[in-house]
């Protein structure tokens, strides 16, 4: 073994345990007691069954869950992407003064709490909030209107407070890029559009790719701000996991919810970085 | 100044025998906790209660007793403490007297008697059950919004009137609603094994009547302060700090009885004599009566050790209840029969939520 290459092991062998310890560990624990059989009083009994995956994915109820928790994760990140990108492109490629004072206001957000930035939502857009009462004052609408307990209003606020993890990685692969490519696309008499399209977009990919995983997945897993804005019907794969761990103590049924969830986004994560792979190597 | 430093150097023996130590220190607290009781590790709620209770007990206890408290902060702690019941890591719980019938039936926690606690002699009868004494009383009936609902209101069935449709909410199950539709269901006809009156009832409620679910005491407060919500289902001095923050809404007791909720920390058991001793010795504390008043001022609830009861001063008079006030908190819970309810919990949440909130 090279010098270098011991040194390589040093330097990931402490991550290495520290993920066995406290990732791989509680994983190979819910995934056993998935396959365990549910007990009111005893929480599971040692008896191997189907039961709890079969419940997740044949019963119309939990597959509603799943399919609404995906459109979720997935509007969310498109949308998020679409606000981030050209606040990213300007943050990149403004150098005036104020930069650090736009990037603060980008990551001031994650300074509240997640509970307290969803209230704040809730005073924006209940029936008595500042949105109906200021379109009831500027004569738009009659009555309020229904915002809160929407999915719109779910995606409207995971957007706001995701958005910062989108912005930093595509702001990294921006700032990264080399401008003359962009000039001699100009010189061959590229219009900025084409520019865009064809040389600041793909090289964007690695910065695009990084925040749309990172939006999705933490919007999947999301449980307060779903809870809190989305109503009654509202439950996604979160959701469902708190309830029945805390509420129904169905703990290998929630084991089996957490376990289809782990393996959702892992697939997801796999499939973009595939999909990403391929594009820059075609 | 002049910096310290250990001349002592351990061997790979000495380090190997502190791993050893460290390892059993961790898998075997039990046994670490029956040498010297110098932590109180307690499962609490959060937010304000935990303040008021801090103000009222914990820290003149853990001051005259010279100990640390050890707080782990949540609304629902009992499935921890199941989780753990072969190796409990926690001396204390913060339960009500549902959830205190049900684990404490599964052997998670220890009888309350007078020989360990000698307050409990003091304390009503009616806040007294075999793993739980309330340290307070907390009457559960509906608010209501009085500026928007004129009519009278005096039962649980008047959240369906058309009338106030859109402006009912409902606790989730995972807060308290679960205890409060079985209530409904009974005031049906149904039982604890037998939910179909309140399945059916309740789908009206939510399709028809377009009630939604609140999620916990902020939240309710948020949404009757801001009239969103005109009538639901509540704790009385949880109404009162709604009226506070400008909602005008009063808690009524519902004819068919409202719901008594006693709160206070279970003993958890197989914990270790010194340690089992030092929580007892806090819960005592909180059936003081002295305590209890000062806890009362706080949070507005009215005391269960009779001589509180009895001793309220003036300016807590409000919060004395008669025989008969008594009778009409607990008049559905009385007749819960816990463990069936218990054994019917994951069929039962199943049910809610497939057919009355999906």
């Amino acid at each position: 073994m090279t010098e270098t290459r011991r040194a390589g092991w040093l330097f990931v062998t402490p991550i290495g345990l520290l993920y066995l310890l406290i990732l791989l560990a509680p994983l190979s624990y819910f995934l056993l007691l998935s396959i365990f059989k549910y007990s009111a009083f005893e929480m599971y009994l040692f008896e191997p069954t189907a039961e709890n995956y079969q419940r997740l994915l044949f019963d119309p109820y939990y597959r509603g869950v799943i399919y609404r928790t995906l459109r979720i994760a997935a509007t969310t990140t498109v949308f998020t992407l679409l606000v981030a990108y050209p606040l990213a492109y300007f943050l990149a490629r403004y150098g005036g003064p104020g930069r650090g004072v736009l990037m603060f206001l980008v990551i001031a957000p994650l300074m509240s709490g997640v509970i307290v930035r969803t209230y704040g939502w809730i005073v924006l857009l209940g029936a008595e909030g500042t949105i109906n009462t200021a379109l009831i004052w500027l004569g738009a609408i009659q009555r309020p209107i229904q915002i809160l307990r929407t999915e719109f209003a779910v995606i409207m606020a995971m957007v706001h407070i995701l958005l910062p993890y989108m912005v930093f990685p595509l702001f990294s692969a921006i700032v990264a890029q080399e401008r003359n490519l962009e000039q001699a696309a100009r010189t061959l008499g590229a219009s900025n559009l084409r520019i865009f399209l064809e040389v600041t977009l793909p090289l964007s990919r690695p910065g695009i790719v990084m925040g749309s995983v990172l939006v999705f997945t933490l919007t999947a897993g999301a449980i307060v701000t779903p809870q809190l804005l989305g109503g009654k019907e509202m439950k996604v794969l979160g959701i469902l996991i708190y309830d029945l761990v805390l509420t129904t103590l169905n703990w290998p049924l929630a084991s089996a919810v957490a376990s289809l969830l782990v393996l959702l986004q892992f697939s997801v994560i796999v499939l973009y970085f595939r999909g990403a792979r391929g594009r820059a190597a075609a | 100044m002049t910096q310290h430093r250990s001349s002592h150097r351990f061997t790979r023996r000495q380090a190997l025998g502190m791993g050893a130590a460290g390892v059993l220190g961790a898998g075997l607290p039990s046994l670490a906790s029956a040498q010297a009781a110098n932590e109180v590790r307690i499962l609490f709620a959060g937010g304000t209660w935990k303040d008021w209770y801090e103000q009222s007990f914990t820290n003149d206890f853990a001051a005259a007793n010279n100990v640390k408290m050890n707080w782990r902060t949540g609304l629902r702690q009992a499935p921890l403490a199941i989780a753990q019941r072969r190796r409990p890591q926690w001396d204390l719980i913060h339960i009500n007297q549902t959830e205190s019938a049900q684990i404490g039936t599964m052997g998670i926690l220890k009888p309350f008697v007078d020989a360990e606690l000698p307050n409990l002699k003091d304390i009503h009868p009616s806040f007294k059950y075999e793993f739980l004494a309330g340290k307070i009383h907390t009457p559960y009936g509906l608010a209501v919004n009085t500026k928007r609902i004129t009519r009278k209101i005096d039962s649980w069935l008047d959240m369906w009137d058309p009338a106030f449709k859109g402006k009912v909410a409902f606790p989730q199950f995972s807060w308290v609603g679960e205890e409060v539709f079985h209530a409904v269901n009974q005031v049906l006809g149904g039982s604890e094994d037998n939910v179909d009156p309140g399945i059916a009832k309740f789908k009206e409620l939510f399709k028809s009547n377009g009630a939604i679910l609140g999620n916990n005491v902020e939240h309710a407060i948020q949404l009757l302060s801001t009239e969103e919500i005109w009538i639901m289902p509540l704790f009385s001095a949880r109404t009162d700090q709604a009226r506070a923050k400008g909602g005008p809404v009063e808690f009524i007791v519902p004819k068919e009885g409202g719901l008594s909720w006693i709160w206070n920390t279970g003993l958890i058991a197989n914990r270790g004599k010194a340690s089992e001793e030092m929580a007892a010795k806090l819960v005592n504390m909180t059936l003081d009566p002295e305590r209890q008043i000062a806890f009362s001022r706080r949070t507005g609830y009215p005391p269960t050790n009779v001589k509180a009861m009895k001793n309220l001063p003036a300016d807590l008079k409000k919060l004395e209840i008669s025989d008969a006030d008594l009778e009409a908190y607990g008049k559905i819970q009385r007749k819960f029969d816990y463990m069936t309810m218990f054994a019917f919990k994951d069929q039962v949440t199943e049910r809610f939520n497939k057919e009355v909130l999906a």
